[in-house]
């Protein structure tokens, strides 16, 4: 075994919410703390990216982009390499809604407050809007559609630098334009000191010495770009006065359940929510410049309180949309050859949390979801899916694919028939294809030990040396792509550990300068 | 790096069933489902040896299947007959054996969609370089892989 290595903080997990706290506590190396971040993904050098679609997928996340839930009818995408699911996230900057913050009720963490971080982090990450003359063929016809039915379909900033606009965000930037962890708050981070292991996984937790000790193995498996773990390979063991964990809303409870703290905290990867998703598809007469421009501009949000989904303009790449057409044969095939033709539109479901719903681990402490599509989930996935089909007819399309019609290909001539065509009682789980990428909860913040795990401040409750920051804490979906959220709460998790280690640093995001 | 063979050693049996989700297959001879069995079987390593064995186990069920009600395996079928029994199963109402074709299905279009030649074909043509090269004069070109 290598010898024991002695830290202040210890971080797991760089993404959204570990590679925030990386960069809001690099303040405190200069005042003499040692900082880890300890990654299980490894660091990728864009310029080995190259868009193709599987090796891509492979590289950049945990199950090859699809973690099965544990009855296989959900899959689940999250990035496992330096910067986390930001290494492949679209970049969709937006601020989450008052409701949603103010009926999590946390002391401390208002929403003008989250508002003022999620402002904070939108400017380092450089959100803007992208020019009118850059927006392609697929997110104008989304704006068409929404327009012709009189909603509005509301532009968002995304967050790149120097995009060229290769439509490959979802498979890690090549042109390293999107602006995510590995891009902006890991390289400040290590720029003031803080180290960076990649290629470690944290299997365990105990308390110990001033703080936490933490088991740590570095992998020492040949990888695709030759990418090399800092440490050497095997087992480390770390003593650490603070603990962050940061591992995502799959791997943070899990880390926390096979450490054998689910005891005193009974909530521990319970009320866990996704955003159950689909991807639909309309047929166009014309050819769509649909893998060329930033993918994804517009949401049209305006039901999301009353019927519980949410809509956006989406590309994704071949085997991907095979993958979301239901069925298969000569039907699934002709729709496949006039992939140059489809336009494309993600239903997103704003799913509640239950206790039920959770995160659980088998023998070996990996995690197995438990997750259900509820009725009131697949209601509204089949609300959103007629409001799109709608869209995409008062933009044009021919026909649309319908997961939740039999048979799913509805013609234009259809049109008004749309409510007795897509019903719930044709959304077959386990036959159509349901993804989510807005992983959150399994570490819920909340006031008692009995319900949530950490207190409004992410340390988990009765452990004031262990903390949580990522989308694990929402007490409930965020109901709108949650990145800067997660940010926003993690710089706020990072002043708590920094009050723990009896040192001050910038509040609010300012350890790195907003992009010029 | 070795690559690990899961569903490589199937192929006979996996033949009829890719031929029925993607018919553009059916012409495909056993040597040429190599590369599209490799695509899957890099997809797979990364998985549970108990899932890869239960994929296994599962496409020798429905090699076998249809032995009860045609007497025939699924090779033996037409194309009209092994169509209706997949349709059969994906819509059935047991959960673990729609989900099991779901699975099967999914990881036959990564081996068949996957493919920067067929997505070529689609008109899948991404450039690293985007609106400089869609502007460019020449056509753009796929990066292939
Ligand atoms: C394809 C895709 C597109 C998305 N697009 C958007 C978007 O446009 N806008 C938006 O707001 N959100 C988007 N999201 C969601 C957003 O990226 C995530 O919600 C966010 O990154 C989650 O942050 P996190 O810190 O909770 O986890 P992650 O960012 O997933 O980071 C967790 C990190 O922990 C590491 N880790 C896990 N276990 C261990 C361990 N035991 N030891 C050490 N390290 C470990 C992982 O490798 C990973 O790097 C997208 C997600 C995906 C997958
Ligand atoms: S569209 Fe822009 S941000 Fe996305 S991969 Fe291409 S260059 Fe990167």
């Amino acid at each position: 075994m290598n010898p024991a290595i002695h830290a202040d903080v210890v971080i797991i997990g760089s993404g959204a919410g570990g590679g925030t706290v990386a960069a809001a506590l690099a303040p405190l190396v200069a005042q003499g703390k040692r900082v880890l971040v300890i990654e299980k993904g490894a660091r990728i050098d864009p310029k080995q990216l190259t868009g193709a679609e599987v090796a891509s997928a492979s590289l950049l996340y945990g199950h090859g982009g699809a973690h099965p839930t544990a009855d296989h009818t959900v899959t689940l995408a999250y990035g496992e390499a330096l910067g986390g699911s930001t290494m492949v996230y679209t970049g969709t900057s937006m601020t989450p809604p008052e409701r949603v913050i103010t009926s999590w009720n946390l002391p401390g963490l208002s929403y003008d407050d989250v508002v003022a971080r999620t402002a904070r982090y939108a400017a380092q990450n450089n959100a803007g809007f992208i020019p009118d003359n850059l927006i392609n063929d697929n997110n104008r016809l989304f704006q068409k559609g929404c327009a012709a039915l009189g909603r509005e379909a509301r532009q968002f900033p995304i967050n790149v630098r120097g995009c060229r606009g290769s439509s490959l965000c979802n498979l890690g930037c090549p042109n390293n334009a999107k602006q995510g962890t590995a891009q902006v708050q890991i390289p400040a981070a290590q720029a003031a000191g803080v180290e960076v292991v990649t290629r470690a996984e944290v299997r365990g937790l105990r308390v110990g010495g001033r703080g936490g000790i933490l088991d740590v193995f570095v992998d020492d498996l040949p990888h695709p770009h030759g990418s090399q773990s800092e440490w050497a390979p095997g087992h480390h063991v770390i003593h650490a006065s603070s603990v962050v964990v940061a591992a995502g809303a799959i791997h943070s409870p899990a880390l926390l359940l096979r450490s054998g703290l689910a005891g005193d905290l009974p909530a521990i990867g319970r009320f866990w929510t996704c955003h159950p998703a689909h991807i639909l598809a309309g047929e166009h007469d014309h050819v769509i410049s649909n893998y060329v421009g930033h993918p994804k501009s517009f949401v049209w949000e305006e039901r999301v309180e009353a019927e519980r989904y949410f809509l956006e303009s989406c590309m994704y790449f071949p085997f991907i949309t095979a993958k979301n057409l239901t069925g298969f044969g000569a039907d699934h095939e002709r729709l496949m050859a006039a992939y140059e033709r489809l336009q494309m539109i993600l239903v997103l479901a704003c799913d509640d949390a239950l206790p039920e719903q959770r995160v659980a681990i088998d023998v070996n402490g990996d995690p197995v979801i438990h997750y259900k599509l509820m009725p009131k989930t697949i209601e509204a996935m089949v609300r959103g899916t007629r409001a799109a089909a709608e869209i995409f007819f008062a933009a044009g399309a021919l026909s649309v694919h319908a997961p939740s019609a039999r048979p799913t290909l509805i013609e234009r001539s259809e049109n008004a028939d749309l409510n007795t065509r897509i019903t719930t009682a044709q959304f077959l789980p386990g036959t159509i294809s349901v993804s989510a990428a807005h992983l959150m909860g399994g570490c819920r913040m909340g006031a008692t030990p009995r319900d949530s795990v950490t207190t409004s401040r992410g340390q988990v409750h009765g452990h004031d040396w262990l903390f949580v920051a990522d989308g694990s804490l929402f007490p409930t979906a965020l109901e709108i792509n949650p990145y800067l959220t997660i940010m926003a709460v993690a710089d706020h998790v990072a002043e708590a550990v920094a009050d723990r280690e009896g040192q001050t640093v910038p509040r609010g995001g300012d350890a790195v300068p907003a992009a010029s | 790096m070795i690559r690990q063979e899961v569903l490589a050693p199937l192929a006979r049996q996996i033949q009829p069933i890719l031929a029925t989700f993607i018919p553009a297959t059916a012409k495909l001879s056993l040597a040429d489902l190599g590369p599209v069995l490799a695509r899957v079987d890099e997809r797979l390593a990364d998985e549970p040896e108990a899932l890869q064995r239960q994929l296994k186990l599962f496409i020798r069920i429905l090699w076998w299947l249809p032995v009860f009600t045609h007497l025939r395996t699924l090779g033996g079928l037409s194309p009209e007959q092994r169509l209706k029994m997949l349709s059969w199963l994906q819509d059935c109402g047991v959960t673990k054996l729609r989900v099991g074709l779901w699975g099967l299905r999914t990881l036959l279009f990564v081996g068949w969609y996957g493919d920067p030649a067929v997505q070529e074909r689609l008109g899948y043509r991404p450039n690293i370089a985007g609106w400089d090269a869609w502007h460019a004069p020449q056509a753009p070109q796929n990066q292939g892989e």
